[in-house]
């Protein structure tokens, strides 16, 4: 089926430095640190149907569930989608994930025919809802959490309308970072279609086309023979969401997974049904983890496109935690539940197969965010990250300290960057020292940050897990440390919830520590 | 100016003397000394001098291309260092930036920090983002770091403090207060590199310090043994990004020299490459223990950061990749039987097992030998024989272990050498879009064009350019290369505030800056070039557009502005016309160019040896009588069907069957793949 092998690589690699080059130049052009320094973005390119052909290899959870989006958008508004313009959606019922990540969709046409897509999802520091950052503790609606954005054309001859945009840039507490941030989503795909013409000039628009079923065809066989390497196996987990924010506790996720004759089946039936709180994790979000476990562990380095989740079959029933029904909250669901969805799969092949599987990593992201007014310039802010931890151990391999693990690969928020822009002070950046499993190989250390707030009246919201449960270890090797969140006001500290919103005068310091990652095998 | 250029390898040590007034070159090869790389420098300065007659003190410039930092890297084996650093904030250079390299990767791990969590300090200062200080530094916590640290006696100390890029008077105390009583070599960020983001800063100063004490006691022990040979000649090192520095301005710009060693390759492969007017060249630098591959599509990239052994470099660098494959490359058989072939080698003490001085293992040159590819008596001219006896035993142990022929083994390790190099060609091309197969393969280094027809076979690439002296392309490159300089300040004004002259004011400043050093190593003011570059960005992004001005431009304010708009246009497909525009960094660039190619006029040069014949195992296995030549004797535009071999004194080409050769009037050999 692959006529010329090397033309096919060379192909191949064009397309995923097509969608390379434009994460770099979202993030060039951003003016969010979220977004600039975090890198919290992701790119790439799909055919006519919205299937995935090329990626840049940014962040896991926006990567898999991003198809759903381009479709969304197809689904929706595809006739009107013409040249020169761009869809944007947010929608978590609507092919997005939760509403801070917008999803900015371009169409390329080669002689008016529509033949690709290029795309980008950028996690925005704010997009509305009732606190800063659009990542409340406590939301039980979605509309709780921000502007929801359904498909709509936002883009008309290369240029950003804010007419079209109004709803969000009334909702959001930082209208002039929206507008420089979905600016460098426009500038990316722009880049994307600039790149993809020179690829097609370079082999001819027919030879590219092919290539992208190719694609899908190679992805295909190598997952599939990948697979078939295990033979026939069964097994099943389930670890549990410690809260929902919401006063609900221990919220089981279970899953049965089996692998026979090259292909991979998931069932997350026996999983919690949605839940009042907001980590109900929309199905995108869901596969997007379920995507993210199978490359990691067979198939690496095989081009990931939709080829290589052809090969699994996802059950997940409607109406449940793992794939709500509107108008369900869902903020902590995409960053928080899909950490524990990977650990559950993970969890159900270490039954199986201890010796490629690592122990649990520190299985949350910790998101912080900090909003209010700068005293400094009388304007709103808002303040995003998310905090690495410790990543579990493998069989021969100890696990890393102060790292994002799974579903998300963000970078750090240089204290000077993160100084320059908000009013805070990093009073403490530190590994925390022994919080990793012990075992033969010990687990990854968290992380210790200490923000000190500067201005009166900001609101502080955390969403976090492994606060309580801790992150397991894999064939005798130790449990690690649980995360812990706290504020301290004059030298008085005072324990914060897994997930919660509180309010802060000057001074104030936020201390997360986030939990290790488990051991693997007896010390 | 007479100018030498002196090219330091893992095996040999490349010496090349030009003289303007002839338009003449020389070269030389000695092996090298790696646990004193100055001593092989030198014996190769003194030998081409007395070979060309001419005395220490006709020679004006020095290049010098230096591997001391790149080997210190990849071995881990810089300075002791110490980190002064703000208190709370120690593990910055140890989390770095929180992400992993490959999402996919559940076993990522990080490169262990230079700088062991023992031996980083806290200090208790603290300066906000606006360069205010509110925690201010006291002496009596200068003092009692100053006293710990000489009790303990480091070897390099690097301090970064948060925002000394805004502040530096912190870091420029404990460094006063450091020299006065410690002998240690001390870097502070706010020199090395002031720029936001505290890792990148750190984690830059912090390689200063590894790299510092050995690269300067290099460079000084070099100046001196110099001095004694050529008092009056200026002596140079080409840094990573292709520029010139003055070997006695190295303090505290070591971690720039980080891959000097490859810059003169690229260079000159280039160099090389556009002489036959080629778009595309894949310069291939394969010397005794190292091959060094770069993609050049219109001129040597320069990237603005790089990672060598791991540790992450923040200064610009030639893009080039680097793999342990060489003449000198160990081949072996691991526990299952598996052949492979690198990348520990041999080196030139003891060398391959055909070398005689006691290598017991089988390396790359043995398999050439014995294939019959290289003469025995006419290695590196004959200034080595090897013994064709020592290399077969070498290969039947290869072979012993395979369970297969000797031809066979022999075979095997070039295949294997062959992807190796293919793999990392793939890397700088197909991995960035490009097909290699539109690209010439410029091969060279001792080794490099003995095994180029098979690399060239094996990824569908039909054209080769071997250069007149292949083994010291990379010294070539340092003799041809512009005297540069470039210089950098930060400027961070703003459209909307009333300090926009400070931009102009820096650009004349630096311009002559780039001036005095191009001066000092030895250019003429009036031929000097100079570039004038802005960093700019709109206010609210963090990253910038370097944008290109005329020289001593009028408006530099509202020209700059100008050309921005339209480049982030360009670029991105948008310009914020309402949004103020930021000034970041102010660069010159200072060059002198060289000014004629010392490329000459290849002409034939009888040596009375007539061409002969020798028996070559082809693949397949089979022996085939082949015609040998000597490459100073083949005629302009004279033919050579392959397969056959091409002898030099310091390369041997090996021309496959279906590949013709021609020897070209500028000097070069070209191989093409004849059609089928």
């Amino acid at each position: 089926m692959i006529e010329d092998p090397v033309l096919f690589e060379v192909i191949s690699s064009s397309l995923v430095s097509c969608a390379r080059e434009m994460t770099i130049s979202l993030r060039r052009t951003a003016f969010s640190p979220n977004i600039k320094e975090r890198r919290d973005c992701s790119c790439a390119i799909f055919d006519r149907t919205g299937n995935l052909v090329a990626q840049s290899k940014d962040i896991p959870v926006h990567l898999g569930a991003m198809p759903r989006s381009v479709k969304a958008c197809i689904q929706d508004i595809g006739e009107s989608l013409t040249e020169g313009r761009m869809a944007l959606v947010n929608d978590p019922f609507r092919g997005g994930s939760h509403l801070p990540d917008i999803t900015l969709v371009a169409p390329v046409f080669h002689e008016g025919d529509l033949v690709a897509f290029a795309a980008n999802r950028a996690h925005h520091a704010d997009v509305g809802g009732s606190s800063p950052g659009s990542m409340p503790g406590l939301s039980i609606n979605i509309h709780e959490e921000g502007a929801v954005i359904s498909p709509r054309i936002v883009v008309e001859n290369s240029t950003l309308m804010r007419e079209a945009i109004d709803d969000l840039l009334s909702a959001t507490r930082t209208p002039r970072e929206r507008l420089g941030d979905l600016s460098a989503q426009m500038a990316a795909n722009n880049v994307g279609l600039k790149r993809l013409a020179e690829v097609a000039v370079a082999h001819g628009w027919e030879t590219l086309l092919r290539s992208f079923e190719e694609l899908r065809y190679y992805s295909r066989k190598r997952m599939h023979s990948a697979l078939s390497k295990l033979g026939k196996l069964e097994a099943s987990f389930t670890d549990y969401m410690e809260s929902d924010g919401a006063g609900s506790r221990d919220i089981p996720l279970s899953a049965r997974i089996s692998v026979d004759d090259g292909m991979g089946y998931v069932d997350f039936t026996g999983s919690s049904m949605q839940v009042e709180g907001n980590i109900n994790c929309p199905l995108a979000s869901t596969l997007s983890a379920v995507y993210y476990v199978f490359i990691a562990l067979f198939g690496r380095d095989i081009p990931t496109n939709e080829g290589c989740w052809s090969v699994l079959d996802v059950e997940v029933p409607q109406g449940s935690l793992l794939n709500p029904r509107y108008p369900a909250a869902v903020s902590a669901g995409n960053v928080e539940t899909t950490q524990r969805i990977v650990d559950v799969i993970l969890g159900a092949f270490a039954e199986v197969k201890p010796e490629i599987i690592p122990a649990a990593s520190q299985g949350t992201m910790n998101n912080l965010s900090i909003g209010g007014t700068d005293h400094r310039t009388g304007t709103s802010f808002s303040f995003y990250e998310t905090i690495g931890g410790g990543a579990g151990a493998s069989k021969g391999t100890y696990g890393t300290s102060g790292i994002h693990s799974h579903m998300t690969n963000t970078l750090n928020t240089p204290i000077e960057a993160l100084e320059m822009s908000y009013p805070l002070r990093v009073l403490k950046y530190a590994i925390r020292r022994n919080s990793g499993g012990r075992g033969g190989w010990t687990g990854g250390d968290g992380i210790v940050r200490e923000i000190e707030i500067l201005t009166d009246g900001c609101t502080i919201s955390i969403q976090s897990e492994r606060r309580q449960r801790h992150p397991w270890g894999v064939n005798g090797g130790e449990e690690a440390k649980t995360g812990n969140n706290s504020i301290v006001f004059h030298g008085k500290e005072h324990s914060l919830e897994a997930k919660s919103t509180v309010m802060g005068p000057s001074g104030t310091i936020v201390r997360i520590q986030t939990p290790g990652g488990g051991g693997w095998g007896p010390s | 100016m007479n100018v030498i250029g002196v090219d330091v390898g893992g095996t040999f040590t490349d010496v090349i003397l030009y003289v303007s007034e002839t338009n003449a070159t020389r070269v030389h090869k000695v092996p090298s000394t790696p646990e004193a790389q100055e001593r092989a420098v030198i014996k190769a300065i003194r030998e081409v001098l007395e070979e060309s007659n001419l005395e220490g003190r006709d020679i004006d410039l020095i290049v010098h291309g230096t591997t001391v930092a790149t080997n210190a890297m990849l071995e881990r084996k810089g300075a002791d260092v110490w980190l002064i650093t703000t208190q709370g904030l120690e593990d910055v250079i140890e989390i770095g930036r929180q992400n992993r390299r490959d999402i996919y990767d559940m076993r990522a791990q990080r490169t262990e920090p230079l700088v062991p969590r023992n031996r980083r300090i806290g200090v208790n200062e603290r300066v906000t983002s606006e360069g205010e200080v509110i925690t201010p530094l006291e002496n009596d916590e200068i003092d009692s770091i100053v006293e710990m640290l000489e009790s303990r006696g480091p070897q390099a100390i690097a301090i970064s403090l948060l925002y000394s890029f805004k502040w530096p008077e912190h870091e420029a105390r404990i460094m006063d207060a450091l020299r006065k009583s410690c002998k240690a070599y001390t870097v502070a960020s706010s020199q090395v590199l002031p720029e936001f983001r505290e890792f990148e800063r750190t984690s830059t100063t912090v390689l200063e310090a590894y790299l510092g004490p050995l690269v300067l006691g290099y460079l000084t022990r070099l100046g001196a043994e110099v001095r004694k040979v050529c008092p009056k000649a200026r002596l140079t090192v080409i840094q990573s990004n292709g520029g010139t520095l003055l070997s006695t301005h190295a303090e505290g710009k070591a971690v720039g020299l980080a891959i000097s060693g490859l810059a003169g390759g690229v260079i000159g492969g280039w160099d090389i490459a556009q002489s036959a007017s080629l778009e595309r060249a894949l310069t291939l630098d394969m010397g005794g223990t190292s091959c060094d591959i770069s993609a050049v599509v219109g001129g040597v990239t320069i990237r603005a950061d790089n990672e060598v052994g791991g540790l992450p470099l923040r200064t610009p660098s030639v893009d080039v990749k680097t793999i342990g494959a060489g003449g000198g490359s160990i081949a072996w058989v691991d526990e299952v039987g598996v052949l492979h072939v690198g990348p520990q080698s041999a080196g030139a003490m003891p060398g391959p097992a055909a070398y005689g001085k006691g290598g017991t293992h089988t390396t790359l040159t043995d398999a050439n030998l014995f294939l019959g590819r290289l003469n025995p008596y006419y290695f590196l001219g004959g200034g080595l024989s090897l013994d064709p006896d020592l290399a077969k035993r070498a290969v039947s142990n290869v072979a012993k272990s395979l369970g297969v022929s000797l031809e066979r083994a022999a075979l095997g390790i070039i295949r294997v050498s062959t992807a190796n190099m293919v793999q990392a060609i793939r890397e700088v091309t197909i991995e960035r879009g490009y097909d290699p197969r539109q690209f010439t393969l410029v091969p060279f280094g001792g080794a490099g064009p003995t095994q180029a027809v098979d690399i060239a076979e094996s990824i569908g690439i039909d054209s080769i350019l071997v250069p007149p002296h292949p083994g010291i392309t990379s010294a070539y490159g340092l003799v041809c290369a512009d005297l540069r300089v470039d210089v950098m300040r930060s400027v961070l004004v703003s459209e909307d505030g009333d300090n926009t002259d400070i931009i102009s004011t820096a650009l004349y400043n630096l311009t002559e800056d780039a001036k005095l050093e191009l001066v000092e190593q030895g250019a003429d003011p009036p031929s000097i070039d100079y570039e004038w570059e802005l960093d700019m960005r709109y206010q609210g992004q963090s990253h910038e557009l370097k944008v290109s001005i005329p020289p001593y431009a009028e408006e530099v304010v509202d020209e700059s502005i100008r050309r921005f708009h339209v480049q982030h246009k360009m670029a991105f497909g948008y310009a914020l016309l309402d949004t103020p525009i930021e000034w970041v960094t102010a660069r010159v660039v200072g060059r002198l160019p060289h000014a004629e190619s010392i490329l000459h006029r290849y002409q034939r040069q009888s040596t009375g040896i007539p061409p002969r014949t020798r028996n070559v195992i082809l693949e397949g296995g089979k022996e085939t009588a082949v015609e040998v030549f000597r490459r100073e004797e083949l005629s302009v535009d004279q033919q050579i069907r392959g397969p056959s071999v091409i002898e030099q004194t310091d390369t041997t080409t090996y021309i496959g069957p279906d590949w013709i050769g021609t020897q070209r009037r500028n000097g070069n050999l070209t191989l093409r793949r004849a059609e089928r």
